[in-house]
């Protein structure tokens, strides 16, 4: 863990002497698109779905991703799994900008980086038996034969908990926590060194949620996986993660280790966030309750200065017009807030990043 | 899977005799074969005659059954105009129209799904532009007008290919570009949007981040998926073209179903508008059922139902 607090500290510092070590490594990382009418080429409007993400995700770490719906983090999954191309920025996969990769690169990447997605049954093609799921990518990557292939079936088929006699079925004779492990076994396939989990326990019931992630924890420990967790349920990321980054209207506005970041929240935003978990323990309430007024800014038209200053209780005159930076404000710890640096103006070379520029 | 084809079979049976009660009952309010038959004579006593040998003086609801016993019987009656059975006749102009069937779902296929599929990889290219412009194109002029062109562009002006009859391959181009032509567009157009539909959904993506090749991607797992609107309107299509291509077969003077169809009706030659009608309907049902059964393999789901 005391690696980690050293990365973080070096990346807040800019100087990218680290970079190798980082897995995913993202600085002012930006998506949009066009919606809308697209007749004319001014038609139609942005959407900032992410929007300046800077973070990195170290070799062996579980990062957590939250925030709620429409914060930008599946698309962030998206951005990460090189499903989309990122609008600006620089997104680096062990150092190497993604935008430079090759079609031979892209083939590594994908051998390296798998993922499970959110819904179970529409991830599974409904044509294909669980046997052929789990074992195309092997096939596609040019792994081992076709004996070599079904043996591997059936290892992984065991190692999630499945009988591996019902390799010749098909997604819908299985329930959807079981079809959340043959996602989770193709993943595992090939051996990947990254794992991108996009929700993958939301559209679970509660007690199979918790064979899945007793699942993943298992898998994390044996295969040393660098994991990217998104989730909406704080609960599921404190339990799993090693650090998180809270996101708000595309941007991260807090990041840290886990347990600190969800025990005792820095961020306005983060602190509403986890007090409006409800707490298993009944003796542990929350000593006040935090409500938000208003909605989520829409990524068509977002707010100046600091995203979340029209509903955030402690604005202060600056966050209506200057965006704040991510900071660290302890160690390996940072945040995205006036309230930590109140005397500093923030001055775009204070911590290592520019201005944006829009 | 037998319960399935049962009960398929039952509804088709249905159908049929449904179309037999429609047909029976259209043509004989389409006008008086007595009078067509009687010609320029005006002997009442004839007339007569004739309605009595065709059975036309009897009550409707007894005319149909003794219609639906002969059938039962395999008597499909006699063609009024031709003095022989109709299924003699129908057979007889079969393979014609068989051929041409084939030929234009060969066209419609072999053009309309490649091209969907193009222009929905490509969304918003210029593949995707140039096919919606010709699918548009394709199902908004009609089927006698393309004929004609065809006819008077490579027949008449390039004198290259024969514009009427039967005989080989050459006779065959023009009558299966023109049948073929509204039915690319559609398959073309089904194929684009059952595309996109698959094309946007998670096993894609999931496809993508494994690793596969983007034409693996398209051409196996995403057109399979796409595959059973393609093979509905397949199925549909090759039972139209089957049972009447009849504008078609009437500019290209093509001996088909079309055509004898088009002679019979004008002639009120009834049991034969009938056969041919019957034989649609029995065409349409076993096309839908060999399509419904197809499904079945495409897509494993359906069989679990």
């Amino acid at each position: 863990m005391t690696g980690l607090n050293v990365s973080t500290a070096k990346q807040v510092e800019g100087t990218g002497a680290t970079a190798q070590s980082a897995v995913f490594e993202l600085s002012q990382v930006s998506k949009e698109f066009r919606v809308g009418a697209r007749l004319w080429p001014w038609g139609g409007a942005t959407l900032r779905a992410v929007d300046d993400v800077t973070l990195r995700i170290d070799p062996g770490e579980c990062f957590g991703i939250v925030g709620e719906s429409g914060c930008g983090k599946s698309t962030l999954a998206k951005l990460l799994l090189l499903l989309e191309p990122i609008s600006s920025g620089r997104l680096a996969f062990h150092g190497q900008d993604v935008r430079s990769f090759s079609r031979r690169d892209v083939r590594r990447f994908r051998r390296k980086v798998q993922a499970v997605l959110q819904d179970p049954y529409s991830s599974l093609n409904p044509r294909m038996s669980i046997s052929s799921i789990i074992s195309e990518p092997m096939e596609a990557l040019g792994v081992g034969n076709r004996k070599e292939r079904e043996e591997r079936v059936c290892t992984l088929m065991e190692q999630v908990g499945l009988n591996p006699d019902f390799r010749r079925r098909f997604p819908h004779q299985f329930s959807g926590g079981q079809q959340q492990r043959v996602a989770i076994a193709r993943a595992l396939s090939v051996e990947p060194e990254v794992l991108v989990l996009d929700e993958p326990t939301s559209a679970l019931d509660v007690s199979v949620r918790t064979q899945i992630i007793r699942l993943l924890l298992d898998i994390k420990s044996k295969y040393s996986l660098t994991m990217v967790f998104i989730s909406h349920d704080l609960a599921v990321v404190e339990q799993i993660s090693d650090r998180v980054g809270v996101m708000y209207a595309g941007e991260v506005v807090e990041t840290g280790q886990a347990k600190d970041v969800i025990r005792t929240a820095s961020h306005p935003y983060t602190q509403v966030l986890t007090a409006a978990v409800p707490s298993p323990d009944p003796d542990e309430r929350p000593p006040t309750r935090l409500l938000l007024d208003g909605e989520i800014p829409s990524p068509l038209n977002l707010p100046p200065g600091c995203r979340f200053h029209p509903r955030c209780s402690r604005a202060l005159p600056q966050c209506a017009a200057d965006r704040p930076q991510l900071t660290l404000i302890e160690a390996s710890r940072e945040a995205a807030c006036h309230l930590f640096v109140p005397s500093a103006p923030p001055s775009p070379g204070a911590n290592g990043k520019v201005a944006k520029v829009s | 899977m037998l319960p399935y084809v049962l009960s398929r079979l039952v509804r088709g049976a249905l159908t049929i005799f449904g179309v037999m009660i429609v047909i029976f009952l259209l043509t004989r309010a389409s006008g008086d074969p007595a009078a067509t038959l009687q010609g320029d004579s005006n002997d009442p006593a004839r007339y007569e005659q004739i309605r009595r040998d065709l059975g036309l003086d009897e009550p409707l609801i007894k005319q149909f059954s003794t219609y639906m016993g002969d059938i039962l019987q395999g008597d499909f009656g006699e063609s009024w105009n031709y003095r022989r059975p109709t299924v003699d006749v129908v057979k007889e102009r079969l393979p014609e129209s068989a051929q041409l069937a084939g030929a234009g779902l060969l066209v419609s296929i072999g053009l309309g799904v490649p091209l969907g599929v193009i222009a929905a990889a490509r969304r918003g290219g210029f593949m995707d532009k140039l096919s919606r412009a010709f699918g548009l194109l394709g199902q908004s002029i009609p089927t006698f007008w393309v004929g004609i062109m065809l006819v008077l562009i490579f027949s008449v002006q390039l004198g290259m290919l024969p514009s009427s009859g039967t005989g080989g391959i050459k006779h065959l181009i023009l009558p299966a570009i023109a049948v073929g032509w509204f039915s690319t567009a559609s398959v073309l157009r089904l194929t684009r949007s059952a595309m996109l539909d698959v094309l946007d959904s998670e096993y894609i993506k999931m496809a993508r981040i494994k690793g596969l090749s983007e034409g693996r991607v398209i051409w196996r797992h995403a057109l399979k998926n796409a595959s059973i609107p393609i093979v509905t309107i397949a199925g549909i299509q090759l039972a139209a073209l089957l049972t009447g291509a009849v504008v078609t077969e009437s500019i290209f003077a093509w001996p088909g179903v079309g055509s004898l169809v088009v002679t019979a009706a004008n002639g009120r030659d009834f049991p034969l508008v009938q056969t041919v009608a019957l034989l649609a309907a029995v065409t349409f049902v076993l096309v839908n059922l060999s399509v419904d059964i197809l499904y079945g393999y495409l897509d494993p789901r359906i069989w679990a139902k």
